[in-house]
């Protein structure tokens, strides 16, 4: 009897493991935000259907947060800068109104209103030139986040003079981020990798229980010969890099080898020189980590780790010009370095 | 002693448990030692190319429909484009890839070239934020 009994165990146990509540892992990478987004979800049927529906709404985000998609929200905006108020769907407007919040926190280095130096430079053009200072000079003064006029009851955005305009590039892919996971974690989803053009987000542990571990890419790979500085082992949390690497020309017709990268500092008009090759944000909130990364980029390590120190919602790790990476304290524990190229500092 | 029918029953299960786990533990620990050029277009993969078995570099163009096309230099050590007739002609200024885990991206042409293996240690990571 109780063999049988036994044998009756070991039969449902096996059964249980193909029943269908089944857990599998789905994948998927798509085109979308000007980058390859890239999905690695574990869950049942309903995860699958969710994976579908948080892909349909990073398209919508897209479709209106793009600066440069027709018919977007931004371009609405933009077309009507000194003209009209325009009335926007409730996510972007909530996405520009956190971007202006930053603005004010960072006193200024993270502006959306960069929209006129991003076109005038367009780094990523066929032949990219380097502006001189009075083009500079003459886009900047249309640079002021504090001419973003919001009216909460309408959900109008004002530009307030001609000629401004608003780039969403340095957070709208946290947003994505963050809806994507919402979407995701309302399905049940326990256990997910997502990464968004870089942003890595991961919902819970490996479906075995271990860590996630995520590379910290290094900025200067091709001298290196490595992909990453060093591995996070973390669950559920976010983890956005910005860097000089991303998006740049160097300066080859001058020969000088100075790097034109694609993050502007609205101070100077140009590619912010802070110091920083590259720097990491890890923040349980995407839209957050993004719009702080871009910051502490601009930034610079001294004053960028300060103000995410004050907020004290995420963590940081910098990477400078000397090859020394920098972290504050809550990731010392979880990073753990590869490769020789870099001096790891305190 | 004798057997019953359950005994034998037991045994068996106990058998094909212990098959199933071996099977099991060689599937975890397969490694991909072998360093792959994957090459994808639209989501599928079109050229998969084991990069230590190549000889010579050698030019190989990628057609990625609609007439549009790339051609990539590749060789034992990483892999480049030379040459596209993309639009923004961002693939092209792309650094060569070298190491697993980078990648090239040809965007007007849906086109992901990136290196996949080669198990060295701290090369055993679930993604790169870049």
């Amino acid at each position: 009897m109780k063999k049988i009994i036994g044998l009756c165990l070991i039969l449902a146990v096996i059964l249980m493991s193909c029943g269908p509540g089944k857990i599998e892992e789905y994948s998927k990478s798509i085109f979308a935000m000007d980058t390859i987004l890239e999905f690695r979800i574990y869950g049942n049927k309903n995860a699958k259907k969710a994976l579908d529906k948080a892909i349909e709404r990073v398209k919508e985000i897209e479709d209106r947060m793009s600066a440069t998609k027709e018919d977007s929200d931004v371009a609405k905006i933009n077309e009507n800068a000194g003209k009209q108020p325009v009335k926007v769907h409730d996510d972007t407007f909530y996405v520009i109104k956190k971007a202006l919040e930053y603005g004010k926190l960072t006193e200024g280095d993270f502006d959306i209103t960069i929209r006129p130096l991003v076109e005038l430079w367009d780094i990523l053009s066929d032949k990219p030139r380097i502006p001189d200072a009075e083009e500079i000079e003459e886009k900047l003064a249309l640079v002021d986040y504090r001419k973003v006029k919001l009216d909460e009851e309408n959900k109008t955005v004002f530009l307030e003079e001609e000629g401004m305009g608003i780039d969403l590039g340095a957070i709208a892919k946290g947003y994505a981020g963050d809806e994507v996971t919402r979407i995701l974690k309302e399905a049940g989803v326990k256990s997910a990798l997502i990464n968004l053009g870089g942003n890595v987000i991961v919902i819970g542990r490996k479906p075995d229980g271990s860590l996630w571990r995520i590379g910290i890419q290094d900025p200067r790979s091709e001298e290196t010969g490595k992909s990453h500085i060093g591995v996070l082992e973390v669950e559920d949390v976010t983890i956005v890099s910005s860097g000089d690497y991303e998006r740049y020309m160097v300066d080859i017709y001058e020969k000088t080898g100075v790097r034109y990268h694609h993050i502007f500092d609205p101070k100077t008009g140009s590619p912010a020189r802070s110091g920083l090759m590259a720097c990491t944000i890890v923040a349980s909130s995407s839209t957050d980590a993004d719009a702080l990364s871009t910051s502490l980029f601009i930034k610079g390590k001294d004053e960028g780790f300060k103000l995410i120190e004050e907020l004290g919602q995420a963590e940081a790790i910098a990477i400078t010009e000397d090859k020394e990476i920098y972290m504050t304290e809550g990731l010392e524990n979880m990073f753990e370095q590869y490769g020789e190229s870099y001096k790891l500092s305190h | 002693m004798k057997l019953k029918i359950g005994d034998i029953l037991v045994y068996i299960f106990i058998l094909i448990l212990i098959g199933f786990s071996i099977l099991g533990l060689q599937w975890l620990g397969e490694t991909t030692e072998d360093r792959r050029l994957i090459v994808e277009v639209d989501g599928e993969i079109v050229k998969s190319i084991d990069l230590d078995e190549i000889e010579l570099p050698q030019d190989i163009r990628i057609e990625a429909g609609d007439g549009g096309y790339n051609i990539l230099r590749i060789a034992r050590d990483g892999a480049k484009v030379i040459e596209a007739n993309c639009p923004d002609q961002v693939c092209v200024r792309s650094a060569r890839i070298v190491v697993p885990g980078q990648t090239i991206v040809c965007l007007p042409h849906r086109l992901i070239i990136r290196i996949e293996g080669g198990g060295e240690d701290g090369g055993n990571i679930d993604s790169i934020a870049s």
